[in-house]
């Protein structure tokens, strides 16, 4: 006996529309059909070949305007009315809650963690050229970075936790905002980087966070804080752990150096 | 329960992916139809009934506007422009880049009806059923459409193949 299959049969099994007994003994009889067999696996080649070309647009990051989009709250009475009564609660009892909103200041997720998580993916995995200025010439590259940051930076001192530094780079970042990215790499060449940016952060400081976040087939650990305008962002493969003490030790680090310039001027 | 916009966010990625497949590749043009389709979402968010399809939603949305702007014509111009750097092919096999680059051109010479219907379920995974209703045509057309294109991909890319013939003579 003759088997013919149809193509409805044949798309029927290639959009998983057949129940798992169904489909086995659609195999079955695909087994014996060269001509729907060879039929099928074209089908399936394209089929294929469609999602791996869209796939690298599926795992690009959000462009951040249309994350902004969706923060724009949609238009609620609730939400008017209760900022109202804040409003009249604060102006009677002469409260004043700083950065209650920021409409011009930075947000910490778009303008701080987003962009740095984005670069380390980008440079963590280079090997020709992980930096633009090397570690060898360390006081040049902070002064540089320094000055085009209107800011006194320092790379950190990460030896103690066996990371040595690499050397760092200049990035723009967002609202036409720059921000410097140093680079550590240990001998198993786990690298961690560094991001400072200035800001206008909705808080003056704040505790270190953490978050997680799969770009381009990795997932990557950071944590990230602000300490007046400058914010900070380690960002690593590493455990969440390590991130945190790495943090700790580099915001001491800073603290230090803030006061050490302050008392220099 | 989380937020409506934090739903929102999630559904970004594949919107930008159908969008950009269906606006001939142009992430521009893309992008704002998404962007259309997010500020449009959150205007009329009341209208999207809870715990039902939040994606199948969207697409509903997406899939209108595009249409509106197909019969509007020019506002998202079906010409090449030069593609974003980010649809490198996902694959290093030189014959299956050109497939794939094949691929792409003739998706993009199916009529627009038939282009949607296959890329909300081959790329999106959209059922039949999801389907219907997102372009509101019966699940038969879906049926249909989907064997129309999928078929005529398969005969010019595995049939009409110069170089392929000539070999074979």
């Amino acid at each position: 006996m003759h088997d013919t299959i149809n193509d409805k049969e044949i798309q029927a099994y290639l959009d998983q529309q057949l129940t798992p007994e169904n489909a086995k003994k659609f195999q079955a009889r695909l087994k014996n059909n060269p001509a729907a067999q060879k039929k099928m696996a074209e089908y399936q080649k394209i089929e294929a070949s469609l999602k791996g070309l869209y796939q690298p647009i599926y795992e690009e990051m959000i462009p951040p305007h249309l994350l902004n989009t969706c923060k724009q709250k949609p238009f609620n009475y609730l939400a008017i009315a209760a900022s109202i009564l804040f409003f009249v609660v604060g102006a009677l009892s002469g409260w004043q809650i700083e950065n209650f909103s920021t409409p011009h200041g930075d947000s910490l997720a778009i303008d701080l963690e987003s962009p740095a998580m984005f670069a380390h993916s980008v440079y963590s995995v280079e090997k020709l050229h992980p930096v633009e200025v090397g570690a060898d010439k360390k006081q040049h590259m902070n002064n540089w970075l320094s000055k085009r940051l209107k800011t006194q930076i320092k790379a950190p001192d990460l030896r103690q936790y066996q990371f040595e530094l690499v050397g760092g780079r200049l990035l723009p970042s967002t609202k036409e905002r720059m921000a410097a990215q140093y680079m550590y790499q240990n001998k198993k060449g786990e690298r961690v980087t560094l991001y400072i940016k200035r800001g206008v952060w909705p808080q003056k400081e704040t505790a270190i966070n953490h978050s997680s976040k799969m770009l381009r087939n990795n997932s990557f650990n950071a944590s990230f804080w602000t300490d007046g305008s400058l914010g900070y962002v380690i960002t690593s493969q590493l455990e969440q752990q390590i991130n945190q003490e790495l943090s700790e030790t580099i915001y001491q680090q800073m603290s230090l150096n803030k006061t050490q310039y302050v008392a220099v001027r | 329960m989380k937020k409506f916009e934090t739903k929102l966010i999630e559904y970004i990625p594949s919107l930008r992916r159908y969008a950009t497949a269906l606006t001939s590749n142009s992430v521009c043009y893309a992008d704002d139809l998404v962007q259309d389709t997010l500020e449009r979402a959150l205007k009329k968010h009341t209208l999207w009934m809870r715990n039902t399809n939040l994606r199948a939603w969207l697409f509903t949305i997406m899939h209108n506007l595009f249409i509106n702007q197909v019969n509007k014509s020019s506002s998202y111009v079906f010409e090449d422009i030069q593609e974003h750097e980010s649809i490198e092919s996902a694959v290093d096999d030189p014959a299956q880049d050109y497939f794939a680059a094949q691929l792409k051109n003739h998706m993009q010479s199916l009529p627009i009806q038939q282009k949607e219907v296959m890329l909300l379920v081959s790329l999106e995974g959209f059922s039949y059923e999801e389907v219907a209703k997102i372009l509101d045509i019966p699940m038969g057309t879906v049926m249909s459409r989907l064997h129309r294109s999928r078929e005529k991909l398969r005969q010019i890319l595995f049939r009409e193949n110069p170089t392929l013939l000539r070999r074979v003579k």
